[in-house]
């Protein structure tokens, strides 16, 4: 039998050289942004702060009121808004890999439902802050734990039943939200909205998000190369060698404790968790080993743009940094939609 | 070696055979054959460990398969599954270098070495010039060549292929029957494949098995095996026998 041959393979090194190259410039642009989004934030605001002070104040904390409002006001908010874009990155990222859904977010397993629905039933009886946090968060893993225990049953686990039990909760607890709100007393009506939209000026302290993001992205990273083959489907992975379920559990749980987190911090923020892991693989990459980190690179920063964008554009009027995110986020996705063949 | 012993194999209302006892050894290239729906697939997905029989069991050198943990019974047995779902973003290169998983270190990754194997076997089923091309732009041929390049890359003794030949035009077919082949009898090693081409079942293989339709099932040497009546039996339709220089074909007299 002859069969034509092609010529032997000179490729060798490139082949694997240029994305990798691709992955180290995409590092090095997205933590440049990480690191300029986290100075813009402090140096962005309605008391007016040199970027020269900002850094000077980063490398020889004096005690003054740069250093207040810079350390005391808008590091925090800062920190949460970096900490809460990357959690929601990372969820997206993880949720499409496991339901092997493109469209795939942090709220599609009703986590953001039921954590607004929390919210809003707080804010109906006028709880405080911590307590509207604690109700969110009850709202959150009470959704979780409902769609967790209708889809997983004796070992039989279902990525389509996860994720239409997921979507047909959130349909419900939508109209549940829908219902507060109309029956909520006009005064409250407006924090409800902006809880709704996203916001994070109302956020707890951001150290307990950065140590669950970084510890997830640890993991997600580790885990990196089963997640590859995950995305083949369940048969191909277990064929190859992966352990399916215990890996299923996992990721399941990584993602539900990085939007629980995310959602606590800053309510339910849209469009980050969708679209960041788009953009990276937009620009060609796809192994989660990389993926991973640059998603959450890029969801932080972004959001992190996004709020000191929310906060100052209509100074002294705070705007839910949801539109913005959506304002930045949708164009440049649709350029590098456009972009891409 | 890989065995099955009293292997029953069933789909919810259905017994597809029962108390199969077949052994695969080394050197041999069996044709799985038989009507559709027949359970060619279940049958292959047993033995790769991938569906739980309902009775009887599958052992790899005398060891249960249940026994051997994912990833060293990936680096023995080899599977190409006849449909594969999920998307897959990446690029061909990064779709062989997948089957290198069972061989890479879970924290240093994929080796030069990995990539070695993984650019030898796109070269091996001629698909090297499209290595940096996404594998979501390949036609199906051309994916199943990358498929076949990913199983080659992982370096089983074992493989077991469903459906090898789909969407193959007739070089490739004879391409990478070839490569199975050699690999077959050059590395000793052992390939269990369902095939529908009555064109090579005659020519490449060594043992058949034959699901007959009636939850009966015949396994032996393909030339003893390989009559018009039992296969005219197994597909419920009658077949002409082709001679041809090699030997004889059949194919649907119609």
């Amino acid at each position: 039998m002859s069969v034509s041959r092609e010529p032997p393979a000179v490729s060798s090194r490139f082949a694997l050289a240029a994305p990798r190259a691709r992955a180290a410039w995409l590092f090095l642009v997205l933590g440049l942004a990480s690191v300029a989004s986290l100075l813009a934030a402090l140096t962005f605001g309605s008391f007016p702060v040199d970027v020269v002070h900002v850094i000077d104040s980063i490398v020889f904390p004096l005690p003054g009121v740069v250093h207040d409002v810079i350390w005391n006001l808008r590091a925090p908010r800062a920190l949460a808004a970096f900490a809460c874009g990357g959690l929601l990155a990372l969820a997206g990222t993880l949720l499409q890999v496991l339901l092997r859904n493109a469209l795939a977010d942090p709220y599609v397993l009703g986590v953001s439902g039921g954590a607004s629905l929390g919210a809003l039933l707080a804010l109906t009886v006028g709880a405080g802050a911590a307590a509207m946090s604690l109700a969110a968060f009850a709202g959150a893993v009470g959704a979780i734990v409902i769609v967790f225990g209708l889809t997983y049953r004796a070992g039989d686990w279902n990525v389509y039943r996860l994720l239409l039990t997921g979507v047909v909760l959130s349909a419900g607890l939508s109209a549940l939200i829908s219902l507060t709100l109309v029956l909520a007393p006009d005064a409250q009506l407006k924090g409800m909205l902006f809880w709704l939209m996203g916001d994070l000026s109302q956020s707890a302290s951001a150290a307990p998000a950065w140590l669950v993001l970084i510890a997830l992205t640890v993991l997600a990273i580790a885990a990196s190369l089963r997640l590859d083959l995950f995305a083949l489907g369940e048969l191909k992975a277990r064929s190859l060698g992966v352990a399916v379920g215990p890996l299923q559990i996992g990721v399941f749980a990584a993602a539900a404790l990085a939007t629980v987190t995310a959602v606590v911090l800053g309510g339910a923020i849209g469009f980050i968790g969708l679209m960041a892991p788009h953009a990276i693989r937009l620009a060609g990459i796809a192994q989660h080993r990389a993926l991973v980190p640059l998603s959450v690179l890029l969801g932080g920063s972004l959001l992190t743009i996004a709020d000191t964008a929310a906060r100052t554009a209509w100074a002294p009027q705070q705007l839910p940094v949801g539109i913005f995110t959506a304002l930045i986020g949708v164009p440049a996705m649709l350029f590098l939609l456009g972009r891409s063949r | 070696m890989l065995r099955c012993a009293g292997l029953t194999l069933a789909v919810p209302g259905r017994v597809l055979c029962a108390g199969l006892d077949v052994g695969f050894n080394s050197g041999e290239m069996w044709a799985v054959l038989g009507r559709n729906g027949t359970g060619k697939s279940t049958l292959i997905h047993a033995l790769a460990g991938l569906a739980r029989p309902a009775l009887g069991r599958v052992e790899l050198d005398g060891v249960p398969l249940a026994g051997i943990d994912a990833r060293g019974r990936a680096r023995q047995i080899g599977v190409l599954l006849q449909i594969e779902e999920g998307t897959y973003w990446g690029s061909v290169l990064d779709y062989v270098l997948l089957g290198r998983f069972p061989h890479a270190g879970l924290w240093a990754g994929y080796a030069a070495r990995d990539v070695d194997e993984a650019e030898g076997a796109l070269h091996a089923v001629g698909m090297s010039a499209c290595a940096m091309q996404r594998y979501a732009t390949l036609s199906g041929g051309e994916r199943q060549r990358v498929r076949i390049a990913q199983i080659l890359a992982q370096r089983p003794g074992i493989f077991l292929l469903d459906e090898p030949l789909q969407h193959l035009d007739l070089a490739h077919q004879a391409l990478v029957l070839t490569l199975m082949g050699a690999r077959v009898r050059e590395h000793d090693e052992t390939a269990v494949m369902v095939l529908h081409e009555p064109l090579w079942i005659g020519r490449s293989c060594t043992h058949a098995l034959i699901f007959s339709g009636d939850g009966g099932v015949d396994s032996g040497p393909a030339q003893a095996l390989l009559t018009r009546e039992r296969l005219e039996h197994a597909y419920g339709c009658r077949l002409r026998e082709v001679e041809h220089g090699e030997g004889r074909c059949f194919v649907p007299d119609v």
